[in-house]
């Protein structure tokens, strides 16, 4: 018996030495595809949830019944989203354990109690209150205040979830200093532990608000009966609301975050912000601006059809021109140059003249920051003030809304891609910033049109999937009842 | 009340947008914008038009079934492609030179996986000797120009430079080599180049100021008991600006390069 259970240790002690896997398509790609995917849909599991919670109370106080049957469509969205998160989740500790194994192994190692304990349990507590909450939802019809109870539980182990597996994100940006003596404590209270968990938060509630209405708007198309349609447009307009909500508080957020990069090393806030990374957040203007026109653009859609409301027009409009204004000064860098020193033959070409140089500052963009988010908050008084005097018929809304909704979720998906990179090359060369080095041939950053097309192909694979869990769990129900009824 | 035509609504959207492009293009060249910039504007223009037509367009027709998905298929391919493209037309960092860097970097690296745990160790072996340099009564900043044989040996003492005959121009070429590999230049200056904003102090006359052991414990401690901060730079020094892990990062050998190449700067 004695020398049978000895094999293992002896089979262990010759396992000979494997290099990592090479697959020849680009470790790091295959990598960035699936933990973006997978962060994607966790990102909406766990923002969903938070908004959903809110209307099914608001549904209970208000007794509209659009309320729960909006928070009801969307979990079931949720839980069948919640597999594929699984799915990812599993599939990228394999991707890393296969291919990036010693860096791996090392966060395991550093995180031990909390990935072996803690995090399992916390995935245990979320799979059991997300389906319980799922499936009580007509059986505890009566007893609001004890599903909604499970609700709050879910959004609790939700936020924890997150939390936990913050850390170790947030670790490799900014470790501890000096790290050999640094406690697990200290690991995951890193520097940008909490402002990222801030900015997630904030960021899976705009993007759980926004693929809402991309959900509404595939809906809204898929409709035959009237009543559908009404109730879809109507989902629409609160997933937008929600996702616009959430929206205005986020440039803080973002700023709150980069802050914090300065703080812990101020060479790493100056490469993400105006050295190598510098013309990502151009990209990122790019999209911030788009999400705010087609956010309120939305609005200013759901109004024109309230009787009445074209007196309004002028003051949107005027409202729009500032917008614009303001992302253009949002856009404006110090120089159009990808690094921070622009060789001296080319500086008068491509640098802002030091007389201009404060629209490149910090106060000019919080200043324009705060306009946008100050003209999209009167948008949607003007909106209130509309629906005073006029009536609003749901179910009738220029069908070009539906677009814009869906450019929001898309549009939202692809920032989320994009802008996670963006975190992750912060590191520059290393998997743990100054401590560990990426020893791979992959540690350079690549060319921000380069990132431009990961974004677009993991947004596409993150849409296939998405639009699938929609077809799944509502479009085939509806097709279904309508050929019944 | 009659629709107005797409055109009728349009025209006018066209003579304000020409004249604010032309408008916004001599007054931005005026103040002192690059053309570069006054391109950025005019695409501002150009977009704003376009948002402004398709918030006066017409309703569009409801669409439903096989029309509606290709539709919307046909919308996210329009999508993907201006995000794909949006992100070629800035201005692009070529890998092969940043490869080279992190090669140049790299070249002292050991195994990962002993890596991290030498790393680990010569962190505390480092913080240890911080330790004991705060114990020691602080170096005499302003030291008399040690002259002679006994300066010469004490000065190859600190940074290993040969010092029979100065530091070589091979060691001090090396030096700059160092000083832009780490990239220092983004917050100091040397001859007017480097740093946009005024991050860190002008290092043009660091050669007078300060002896080869100031310097290396000044870039490797910078934060060491004792330490005073650079005049007109006291926010920075509290907020700890210039990095203190370059005790790290820059070994021996590049040390004594860069303090070269510094003292060379009088
Ligand atoms: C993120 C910005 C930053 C970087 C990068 C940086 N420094 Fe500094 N450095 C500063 C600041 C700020 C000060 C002045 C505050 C102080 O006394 O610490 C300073 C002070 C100094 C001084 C003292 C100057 C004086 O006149 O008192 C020297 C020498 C120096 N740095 C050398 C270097 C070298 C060499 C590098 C590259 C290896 C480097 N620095 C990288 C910000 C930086």
């Amino acid at each position: 018996m004695i020398p049978l259970l000895l094999i293992p240790i002896l089979s262990y002690a010759q396992v000979p030495e494997l290099p990592p896997v090479e697959l020849g398509i680009g470790n790091r790609e295959v990598v960035w595809i699936v933990m973006q995917v997978h962060l994607l849909f966790a990102a909406f599991i766990l923002g969903a949830p938070i908004f959903v919670v809110l209307c099914e109370f608001i549904g209970m106080r208000t007794k509209d019944a659009r309320y729960d049957r909006l928070a009801k469509e969307v979990t079931k969205v949720t839980s069948i989203a919640y597999s594929l998160t699984a799915l990812f989740g599993g599939f990228a500790i394999l991707v890393l354990i296969g291919l990036y194994p010693e860096i791996t192994s090392y966060m395991i190692r550093r995180f031990f109690p909390m990935v072996a304990i803690i995090y399992p349990l916390l995935f245990i507590g979320e799979t059991v209150t997300l389906y319980s909450y799922w499936y009580t939802w007509d059986i505890w019809k009566e007893k609001k205040g004890r599903h909604l109870a499970v609700g709050i539980l879910l959004n609790l182990f939700g936020l924890a979830t997150m939390f936990a597996i913050n850390a170790p994100t947030s670790f490799m940006n900014t470790p501890p200093r000096p790290l050999a003596t640094a406690t697990l404590w200290q690991a995951i209270n890193n520097y940008t532990w909490m402002p990222l968990n801030l900015h997630r938060t904030v960021g899976n509630i705009t993007f759980g608000g926004f693929i809402t209405g991309l959900i509404a708007a595939y809906l809204y198309m898929a409709s035959k009966k009237d009543e559908d349609k009404a109730f879809y447009d109507w989902m629409g307009f609160v997933g937008n609301l929600i996702g616009i909500a959430a929206l205005i508080v986020l440039p803080l957020m973002g700023y709150i975050y980069a802050l914090e990069f300065y703080k812990y090393d101020a060479s790493a806030g100056l490469y993400l912000m105006s050295d190598r990374l510098s013309m990502h957040w151009e990209i990122n203007g790019v999209l911030t601006g788009a999400t705010f026109l087609a956010g309120n653009f939305y609005i200013w859609l759901s109004m024109k059809r309230v009787e009445g409301a074209n007196r309004f027009a002028p003051y949107v409009k005027a409202g729009f021109i500032i917008i614009l204004i303001c992302n253009a000064i949002w856009m404006t860098p110090r120089h159009f140059w990808p690094v921070m020193q622009v060789p001296e033959d080319l500086l008068t070409k491509v640098e802002l003249p030091p007389h201009l140089g404060f629209l490149a500052l910090m106060q000019a963009k919080n200043t324009a920051a705060f306009l946008t988010v100050l003209v999209t908050l009167i948008n949607y008084l003007l909106y209130r003030r509309a629906l005073k005097t006029g009536k609003i018929i749901w179910g009738k809304i220029d069908f070009i809304s539906q677009y814009v909704l869906i450019f929001l979720g898309f549009t939202s998906i692809w920032t989320m891609a994009f802008m996670g990179s963006v975190r992750s090359f912060a590191r520059k060369y290393f998997h743990v910033y100054l401590y560990i080095k990426d020893t791979t041939p992959e540690s350079y950053t690549p060319t921000l049109a380069f990132t431009t097309a990961m974004a677009t192909l993991i947004t596409w694979v993150f849409f296939i999937l998405v639009s699938f869990a929609i077809w799944l769990a509502l479009i085939s129900g509806m097709q279904k009842k309508g050929k019944e009824g | 009340m009659v629709e107005r035509s797409f055109w009728q609504k349009t025209k006018w959207k066209l003579v304000i947008s020409v004249a604010l492009s032309v408008i916004i293009w001599i007054v931005s060249g005026l103040i002192g914008f690059p053309r570069l910039f006054q391109w950025m504007f005019m695409g501002y223009v150009i977009g704003g038009l376009l948002f402004f037509i398709l918030l006066d367009a017409r309703p569009m027709k409801e669409r439903s079934g096989g029309a509606a998905v290709l539709s919307v298929i046909i919308f996210y391919l329009i999508i993907s492609f201006v995000y794909t493209i949006n992100g070629a037309l800035w201005p692009q960092y070529n890998p092969e030179e940043e490869k080279e860097k992190i090669a140049k970097l790299m070249k002292s690296v050991v195994s990962p996986k002993q890596k991290i745990g030498e790393l680990e160790a010569k962190v505390e072996e480092l913080s240890k000797k911080v330790e004991e340099l705060s114990t020691r009564p602080a170096a005499p900043v302003a030291a008399p120009a040690p002259s002679g044989e006994a300066a010469k040996k004490a000065a190859e003492k600190v940074a290993g430079i040969p010092a029979k005959a100065g530091p070589s121009p091979e060691l001090i070429a090396q030096g700059k080599e160092v000083y832009d590999l780490y990239e220092c230049y983004n917050c100091h200056k040397i001859g007017g180049k480097g740093g946009v904003k005024r991050r860190g102090p002008e290092l043009d006359h660091a050669g007078k100021e300060f002896t080869a052991e100031q310097l290396k414990k000044r870039i490797w401690y910078p934060y060491a008991p004792g330490t005073k901060a650079t005049k007109g730079f006291e926010k920075e020094f509290e907020e700890q600006t210039m990095p203190d892990y370059y005790n790290e990062q820059i070994s021996k050998e590049e040390m004594a390069a860069l303090v070269a190449y510094v003292l060379s700067l009088k």
